[in-house]
């Protein structure tokens, strides 16, 4: 299935904010990570993922750090901040608002039938 | 022979030469390449397969490029900032050049014992033909080092690179025009006041000539050291 482009850009920052409040991550560990969480549904483009964690990182909700891995590969990984844990509450907020508004009107269909 | 790491390079210079990204980013994008290069290798992807695939997963470099761009808006304006600079200085270091060979060419006159507008007339003319030869030399040195436009974007990228060619330009400028006062005064000294005012006026055109060409040369210049369209690795 193929996901209009304004949901996948919505959800993004909810997204990748909730998954660095699970723990610290890299750039390809995340992708990897929604490209789990969704069963493969939600192919976002690999790149498109940085200039967004770059963006969180100017607006003070997350943080970056270069590591070396034992194998030699510099990634830079990133640490969700506590402007990041608020934004993060306000938007889980607002989506389940929106999921809850939703359902009521598509379980009502379904008793229709 | 596929080879996997002048790929990763070339893909990484196509993205660099967009300008709207930093080493940063450009770092972080090949290590996520790399990653995924692993991921499908491990998956029984050839080498070549597993670059084509991750690096088309990446995304379109000019897409790519174009994101960057509007997260890195002040980067690339301070980018353009410091080349606009830097060719300012250029023009004025050019102007400084060339208003110090118009000197040198009236000392040489004066100091061969010609006076009036024989002094005047051989000065121009010693002038033009000393920013030919410069301009001749400039020709056979660009042909010669193949470092078209490259040795100064790599110098100009890290802020060791930025205070070096800062620190020269600045010199280079003083140095020239302390010079240019040494030789008036040297002039004014050996013929007087009067003598200099007349030779200064009859130059009036030449010295204005001089202090334009100098600048065109330097973008003729420039412009011959453009990097070529194929634009090679080092």
């Amino acid at each position: 299935m193929s996901i209009s482009k304004d949901l996948v850009a919505a959800s993004a920052i909810p997204m990748i904010l909730s998954i660095l409040s699970e723990g610290n991550s890299y750039g390809y560990a995340i992708i990897k990570r929604v490209h789990q969480l969704s069963s493969g549904q939600l192919q976002w483009t690999d790149g498109m993922l940085y200039p967004v964690l770059h963006r969180l990182e100017k607006q003070g909700l997350i943080q970056s750090r270069w590591e070396v891995s034992k194998q030699g590969r510099s990634r830079k990984y990133y640490q969700i901040k506590k402007q990041g844990t608020e934004k993060l509450n306000v938007q889980k907020a607002q989506w389940q608002l929106v999921n809850s508004a939703l359902n009521q009107l598509w379980e009502k269909k379904t008793c229709l039938t | 022979m596929f080879d996997l790491k002048k790929e990763i390079a070339k893909w990484r210079m196509t993205l660099s030469k967009k300008q709207t990204c930093d080493k940063s980013d450009l770092d972080e994008l090949e290590s996520h390449l790399g990653d995924e290069i692993d991921q499908l290798k491990l998956k029984g992807l050839s080498e070549q397969e597993a670059f084509l695939v991750a690096a088309h997963r990446l995304g379109n470099t000019d897409e790519l490029a174009d994101e960057f761009a509007k997260v890195n808006e002040s980067l690339i304006l301070r980018k353009k900032l410091f080349y606009a600079g830097c060719g300012i200085f250029a023009c004025f270091a050019a102007i400084c050049a060339a208003d110090v060979i118009f000197k040198i060419s009236i000392l040489l006159a004066v100091a061969l014992g010609l006076r009036g507008y024989t002094a005047s007339t051989f000065g121009s003319v010693f002038a033009i033909i000393l920013l030919g030869l410069i301009m001749i030399l400039l020709y056979v040195v660009a042909k010669k080092n193949d470092f078209r436009g490259k040795w100064f974007s790599k110098t100009a990228d890290s802020l060791k690179g930025k205070v070096i060619l800062l620190t020269t330009a600045l010199t280079l400028m003083i140095a020239l025009s302390a010079v240019g006062i040494i030789f008036t005064s040297v002039v004014v000294h050996t013929v007087g006041v009067n003598e200099y005012a007349q030779i200064i006026k009859s130059t009036l055109f030449v010295k204005q000539f001089c202090w334009l060409i100098a600048p065109v040369i330097l973008m003729i210049f420039l412009i011959y050291l453009r990097p070529s369209k194929e634009y090679k690795l080092a």
